[in-house]
C-alpha cells in the first residue's frame, strides 16, 4: 500500500489550501480515532492526510464576544469539553454528551470537530448539539460560513462540508434562562459502545408549572438526529408529562435496526429514555417551580 | 510542511528525548513496539480493550487508534517508564501484593490508567471513581476486583500520608 503524504499546516488557510489542491483526495485528521480505523481497515486510501495538530487557535473554549454562546474550537477534546466548568453550567446537556462517549482513552483524543464531521448515526454529541441549536463555523477558500448542525448532518457519514472546507469551531448557544437540560445515553452491549438510543432534552417551565418549552432530539435511531416539532409544539401550555412524551415519541418515530437493537426494541427504548431524559432535564430547571418530591 | 510516507517525530519517551521514525498510516502502537516497548500490547486494534494504552502528556490514550505523528512534541509514557532507578512504583508493587492479575496481559494498560487517575486526584478513591477511571480496560481473566483493591489501597495510603502531613 502506498503511504499517503502527511501535511502539518499551521494555519486554517494553509490547511484549506492543501485540501483544495487535492480536490477530494485528501483526508483531514483531528484526533485520528476514526481516521486511524478507516486507514487500518482500508476503508479509505487518501493520497494525502492533512493533520490539524499544529494549527493554532483551534483548542480554545470560551464565551463568544456577544456573550450569548460558548465557542468550542474544533480540536477541543471530548474530555476537555466534558469537564469545562463554563460549558457544564451554560449547556449541561452538551457536556453530558461528551462525557459518555466511548471510554476515557477515546475521550482524551477524540475532538469536537471530529465527532460532528464523522457524521456517524450512532454518536452522542450530535443529538445534544442539535437540541441546543449549535452551529459550526466552516472555513473554505472563499472564507467562513455558518452551518447549523441541523444542516451539516445530511445522512450516514455524509455532511454538507465541501472537500476543501474544515470546521474551525462549534458555537453552542447558552440555554434560555431557567431552562434545564440533559443528555442520556442507553447502550445495549458494553460500556464503551456507541449508543443504541441517545436522548437530548431541554425543558423550560412557566411560573404556573406548565410546560413553556420542550425540545427532544433522538440520536442513533436514524441516519441523522431526529426532532419532531409537532410534538414539541403540542406539549407547550400543558403540564409536563414525561411518560406521555415517551409514548408520543415512541409512536412518532421509525427507528432503524442494527447490531445494537431491532426497530421494535429501539422504539421501546425511545419510550423509556425520552421519559427519563425529560425528567432529568426538569430536575435541572432553575428558578421555576420545584420538582415534585421523588417517588 | 509536506512530509513523505516516512515521518520522523520527536518526543520525550519515558523521560528521554527520542526521535521515532514511522509511516503515515501506522498507529503509534506499532512505532512504540518497534522501539522495543513491548508493554504496549495490541489486542483489539479498535480502541476498545485498553491493552495498548500509553500516557500522552499524562492522559491515557489508546495507541492503536492514535496516528503515529500525534506523538510529535509530546511527553509519552509506557509501562516501561513507570519504574524509576530499577525500582517498581508503589502502584506496581501493590498490583503484585493484591494479585491484581493472572495472565497479566492487560496489566500495563491498567497500570497506566491507574497512574493517571492517581495523578489527577487527591486522597482516597471510591469504587466508582476507580471504575470510571479504568472503564476503558478489559481483563479477560476477570481481575477487576483485585485491580480496584490495589488502586484504592495506594490511594488510601496516600490519603493517610496527606492527612499526616496536614496534622504536622
Ligand atoms: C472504542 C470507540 C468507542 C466509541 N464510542 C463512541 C460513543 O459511545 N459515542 C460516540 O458518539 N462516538 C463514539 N466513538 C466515535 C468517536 O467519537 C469518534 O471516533 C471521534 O469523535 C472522532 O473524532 P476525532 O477527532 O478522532 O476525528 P478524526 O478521526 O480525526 O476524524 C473523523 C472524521 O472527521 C473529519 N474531520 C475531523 N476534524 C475535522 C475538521 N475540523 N474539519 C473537517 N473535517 C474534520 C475527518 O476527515 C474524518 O472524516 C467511539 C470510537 C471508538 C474508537
Ligand atoms: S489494542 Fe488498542 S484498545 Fe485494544
Ligand atoms: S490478567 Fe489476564 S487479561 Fe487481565
Amino acid at each position: 500500500m502506498s503511504q499517503p503524504l502527511v501535511f502539518f499546516p499551521t494555519t486554517v488557510a494553509e490547511a484549506v489550501e492543501v485540501l483544495d489542491r487535492y480536490g477530494g483526495e485528501a483526508k483531514v485528521v483531528a484526533g485520528g480515532t476514526a481516521v486511524s480505523l478507516m486507514l487500518q481497515h482500508r476503508l479509505i486510501q487518501p493520497a494525502a492526510l492533512v493533520s490539524l495538530q499544529r494549527v493554532d487557535g483551534l483548542r480554545e473554549v470560551g464565551r463568544t464576544e456577544e456573550g450569548t454562546a460558548v465557542r468550542l474550537g474544533a480540536l477541543v477534546t471530548h474530555a476537555e469539553a466534558a469537564r469545562h466548568p463554563f460549558l457544564r453550567s451554560a449547556a449541561p446537556l452538551v457536556a453530558d454528551a461528551f462525557a459518555v462517549v466511548g471510554n476515557p482513552q477515546v475521550r482524551a483524543a477524540a475532538t469536537v470537530g471530529g465527532v460532528l464531521t464523522e457524521a456517524d448515526y450512532a454518536s452522542d454529541p450530535p443529538a445534544a448539539l442539535r437540541a441546543i441549536d449549535a452551529v459550526v463555523i466552516a472555513q473554505g477558500p472563499a472564507g467562513a460560513r455558518i452551518i447549523p448542525v441541523y444542516d451539516l448532518l445530511l445522512g450516514f457519514y455524509e455532511t454538507a462540508l465541501a472537500d476543501n472546507e474544515i470546521v474551525s469551531s462549534v458555537v453552542v448557544p447558552l440555554l434560555p434562562e431557567g431552562a434545564g437540560s440533559a443528555y442520556l445515553k442507553y447502550s445495549s452491549r458494553s460500556s464503551e459502545d456507541r449508543p443504541c438510543v441517545g436522548v437530548a432534552a431541554v425543558v423550560r417551565q412557566a411560573p404556573d408549572g406548565s410546560c413553556a418549552e420542550v425540545r427532544v432530539v433522538l440520536g442513533a435511531i436514524a441516519a441523522v438526529p431526529v426532532r419532531v416539532p409537532e410534538l414539541e409544539a403540542a406539549a407547550v401550555g400543558r403540564p409536563l408529562d414525561p411518560a406521555g412524551l415517551g409514548d408520543a415519541y415512541a409512536e412518532a418515530v421509525d427507528p432503524l435496526e442494527d447490531v445494537r437493537g431491532s426497530a421494535w426494541y429501539r422504539r421501546e427504548m425511545v419510550r423509556v429514555w425520552v421519559a427519563r431524559a425529560v425528567t432529568a432535564a426538569r430536575h435541572r430547571c432553575t428558578g421555576g417551580p420545584q420538582p415534585p418530591p421523588a417517588g | 510542511m509536506t512530509e513523505g510516507g516516512k515521518i520522523t517525530v520527536s518526543c520525550v519517551l519515558n523521560g528521554a528525548k527520542t526521535d521515532l521514525c514511522g509511516e503515515a498510516a501506522q498507529p503509534a502502537s506499532e512505532a512504540l513496539r518497534r522501539e522495543g516497548l513491548f508493554g504496549v500490547r495490541e489486542t483489539c486494534s479498535l480502541g476498545v480493550c485498553g491493552t495498548c494504552t500509553v500516557l500522552l502528556d499524562g492522559e491515557p490514550v489508546s495507541a492503536c487508534i492514535l496516528p503515529f505523528y500525534a506523538l510529535e512534541g509530546s511527553e509519552v509514557r509506557t509501562v516501561e517508564g513507570l519504574e524509576s532507578g530499577g525500582r517498581l512504583s508503589a502502584l506496581q508493587q501493590q498490583f503484585i501484593e493484591s494479585q491484581a492479575f493472572q495472565c497479566s496481559f492487560c496489566t500495563p494498560g491498567f497500570l497506566l490508567s491507574a497512574a493517571a487517575l492517581l495523578d489527577s486526584t487527591e486522597g482516597a478513591l471510591t469504587d466508582e471513581q476507580v471504575e470510571e477511571g479504568l472503564q476503558g480496560h478489559l481483563c479477560r481473566c476477570g481481575c477487576y476486583e483485585t485491580v480496584k483493591e490495589a488502586v484504592r489501597a495506594v490511594a488510601a495510603r496516600r490519603h493517610g500520608q496527606d492527612a499526616g502531613r496536614g496534622a504536622r
